[in-house]
Formats: C-alpha cells, sequence, structure tokens
C-alpha cells in the first residue's frame, strides 16, 4: 500500500535529519568528535587524575610518580615549529621523552613547569643532555601557530620541539594518550585546561613515570639520569 | 550653655573615645616576597605574600602596573588531573590573616608585558583593597620558573605551607616494594 501523504512528509524528513546528521559527523571541522581512545590508554591515563607528588627516596629509585600501569605509546601526527610533520612513532627516539601540554599565553604554570624541566636538563652532564627530547604540545594551536610557538620556545634554555596543529589533531593526540580532549579553536573565551603533568616516555615506547605541576628541578634531573641510563628499568 | 569644665573636659574625652572606636576597624596590608618572573610570551604572572595586620577583613580587588597592558586576578586550580585557570573576583586577606600568590594557585596575571623586562629590573604594581585602598608595591623581576621549594618528605608525600596545592584529592603512598 503506498504510505500516505503525511507518511512520506514525515519519512523525508527523516531522511533530511539523518543526511544532515551523517554529514555533520564527517565534517573535517571541529563538529566531527576526536578517535575513539585505545581502553588501555584510557585506563593508565585515568592514573592521571589524582595527583601524587613526588618524594625524595633512595638515590637509586626515581622519585616521581611510577605508574602502577604505564601509559602506552602515543600514536599521533602533529606539526613541527619548523613546518615539518612530527609522526610520535616514526620520530620520538631519544631514551627519554618528555611530554608537556601547554600554551604560550598561558601566564602561570607553564612558564614555571617549562623552566624548571630546562633548569633540570641543565643539570645533566652535556652528553645526557642529548639524550632528552622535550615536547611542548600547544592546547591553543590557533593561536599557537608554529612560528608563534618555536618563538615562544626560544626564550627556555633547553632546546625544546614544538608541537601543534589543527584543533582536532591535538585532540585526537590528547585522546591517543587516554587524556581529554582540552585543545581549544579561535573561537575560545576561556584559557584552555591541560594535564598537570610531564610525562616521561622510555626508549620502550612507554610512560612509566609522570611529574606534577610543582616537581622540582633537583627531581627531575634525578629522576631524568636513572632513567637515561637505565630505562623503564630505573621505575622497577 | 555654659559647661563646667571637668564635665566639658570628660565629655570631650568621652567624644574623642567614641570617635576612636568607630574609626578603629581597619586593615593593615603588608607586601612580602613580591616578585614577577621573566615572562617567556605575552603574558605573566605576579606573586607576593599579603598579610593584614589590622582588625577588619580585606580584599583584592585589581592591580594595574605600567608595564602590562592590564592587571586581573587569577586562580589556576587542579581536578582530576587537568588544570585550569579562571578569573577571582576578589582575593580575601582576613583580618590577622595572609593570603599566598603563588605559582600554581593565586596571582595576578598580567596580559601584555613589556617585552624588556629583565632579571634585576623592578615592576611597580598599584593594588587596590577593599578596606585598605590603593597601595603600590616594587616587585622584583627574577627568572622564569622561580618558585618557592617544594616540600619533600624522604618517608612520602607531604604539604609544607610552600608546597604545591592539590585541591581536595586523595593522596596515594607509592608502595614500597
Amino acid at each position: 500500500m503506498r504510505p500516505s501523504r503525511r507518511a512520506r512528509r514525515l519519512l523525508s524528513l527523516l531522511a533530511a535529519l539523518m543526511t544532515v546528521t551523517v554529514a555533520g559527523c564527517g565534517d573535517a571541522e571541529s563538529a566531527s568528535p576526536p578517535t575513539s581512545a585505545d581502553p588501555d590508554a584510557l585506563r593508565a591515563a585515568a592514573q592521571l587524575e589524582i595527583e601524587v607528588l613526588p618524594r625524595q627516596g633512595a638515590p637509586d629509585e626515581v622519585w616521581g610518580r611510577v605508574l602502577d600501569l604505564p601509559l602506552p605509546t602515543p600514536d599521533f601526527r602533529l606539526t613541527a615549529t619548523d613546518g615539518s610533520t612530527f609522526d610520535y612513532v616514526r620520530d620520538a627516539d631519544a631514551a627519554v621523552t618528555l611530554v608537556y601540554f601547554g600554551y604560550t599565553s598561558c601566564p602561570d604554570v607553564c612558564p614555571t613547569h617549562m623552566a624548571a624541566v630546562g633548569a633540570a636538563i641543565d643539570q645533566l652532564p652535556p652528553a645526557q643532555r642529548d639524550e632528552v627530547d622535550v615536547l611542548f604540545v600547544s592546547v591553543d594551536p590557533a593561536v599557537d601557530t608554529p612560528a608563534h610557538l618555536g618563538a615562544y620556545l626560544e626564550n627556555f634554555d633547553t632546546a625544546v620541539t614544538g608541537l601543534t596543529g589543527t584543533t582536532d589533531a591535538v585532540n585526537d593526540a590528547l585522546v591517543s594518550i587516554g587524556l581529554p580532549p582540552t585543545a581549544v579553536d579561535a573561537t575560545a573565551t576561556e584559557p584552555p585546561r591541560h594535564p598537570s603533568s610531564v610525562l616521561g616516555y622510555t626508549a620502550d615506547g612507554r610512560a612509566h613515570v609522570v611529574w606534577p605541576f610543582g616537581t622540582p628541578p633537583t627531581t627531575y634531573a634525578h629522576d631524568l639520569r636513572l632513567l637515561i641510563a637505565h630505562g623503564w628499568r630505573a621505575t622497577t | 550653655m555654659n559647661l563646667p569644665r571637668t564635665t566639658a573636659a570628660t565629655l570631650l574625652t568621652a567624644a574623642m573615645l567614641l570617635g576612636g572606636c568607630s574609626g578603629a576597624a581597619s586593615s593593615e596590608i603588608t607586601v612580602s616576597d613580591a616578585r614577577v618572573p621573566v615572562p617567556p610570551g605575552p603574558n605573566g604572572a605576579a606573586y607576593m605574600t599579603l598579610a593584614n595586620d589590622g582588625d577588619a577583613d580585606d580584599r583584592l580587588i585589581a592591580a594595574t602596573t605600567d608595564v602590562a597592558g592590564s592587571a586581573e586576578l587569577h586562580e589556576t586550580a587542579t581536578d582530576g588531573g587537568t588544570m585550569s585557570m579562571q578569573p577571582v573576583e576578589g582575593i580575601a586577606v582576613p583580618a590577622g590573616g595572609q593570603a599566598v600568590l603563588e605559582p600554581g594557585g593565586l596571582h595576578i596575571m598580567l596580559l601584555d608585558v613589556a617585552g624588556d623586562l629583565r632579571e634585576g629590573d623592578t615592576v611597580e604594581l598599584t593594588l587596590t583593597f577593599d578596606v585598605a585602598g590603593e597601595q603600590t608595591v616594587t616587585a622584583e623581576v627574577v627568572p622564569t620558573g622561580d618558585m618557592p621549594p617544594m616540600d619533600m618528605g624522604s618517608e612520602g608525600v607531604t604539604m609544607g605551607s610552600e608546597s604545591m596545592e592539590t585541591a581536595s584529592e586523595p593522596m596515594e603512598m607509592r608502595s614500597e616494594g
């Protein structure tokens, strides 16, 4: 039986709605939801919801917060300050890769935390300094263009790899680590939120140790020496 | 009216005492350790300790400085491992108490800071308090990232007066193994 006129109108309305919805989901801009997080990443990153301060332990122990469940290897591609593509899996090859999320107009936390990391690296013997890579990923990528981010990072004594891109790309990076997608776009009216900890990835690809905001340079330096010398086994 | 001298003297003394009582509730703000780290970007922060030796509660409600386009009162907070920053309407400095503005917490955010601040410079800030009114403070320009030492115990986690706050999250002790 042919549907009534009313039924046909309802059906076409429904079809139209579905088309709009599907188109919305496929939109490349901020309307599209970020990649779903790997359950392992989510489970591991959930540990970061409770902040644990570092403590001064034995000389052969790492003083930063050792995770019961290490964070799995991130998988993302972002734009470095020289315009090249940084593919984490391909390009993060140092003995220790420190990952920090922040933004250049941050007045309080980012300068303080980055300076602590920089001071720590300065305390390492020159040969060891080359074994640490610091990645600064912007959660305000619309403002933090590669050039802008590069200029900001020049102000820190230590070499830092600045990473930026589209808001979606940065949120994909956060989600790949299991963290909340807090990167903002140009319409944001509030400063972006970001993880409080620096994540420390070792050559095995995982992050076994993290350091919250407030960790002093001496703790970072102590831990970095151990991690460079012994890899993730320094955390056991 | 022709009052006897002693009565007049008594009345005058009483008036002075009463007048003194009505003006006695005041705040007395002392600022110490005022510092501005060299900002690496367009925005920076001023940190300091505000002590109120008076008997009236007070509140810092505004700040201005010539070295920045504008200054606002902000608070950084950590919740569930995520840091955020909010403007605050005022920073309470209770009578007989103090307010500490430090990295990771309350601070005066300086927007659009002059690009030529160097360690060793000084910066003048004009602070406005609800009760005490305006007060000028000289802050020292210190290296980026300059902050008070975190109190790190040897046994576990300790929270000294200068250590970083982690809001109301429970602290986990790492098990010895």
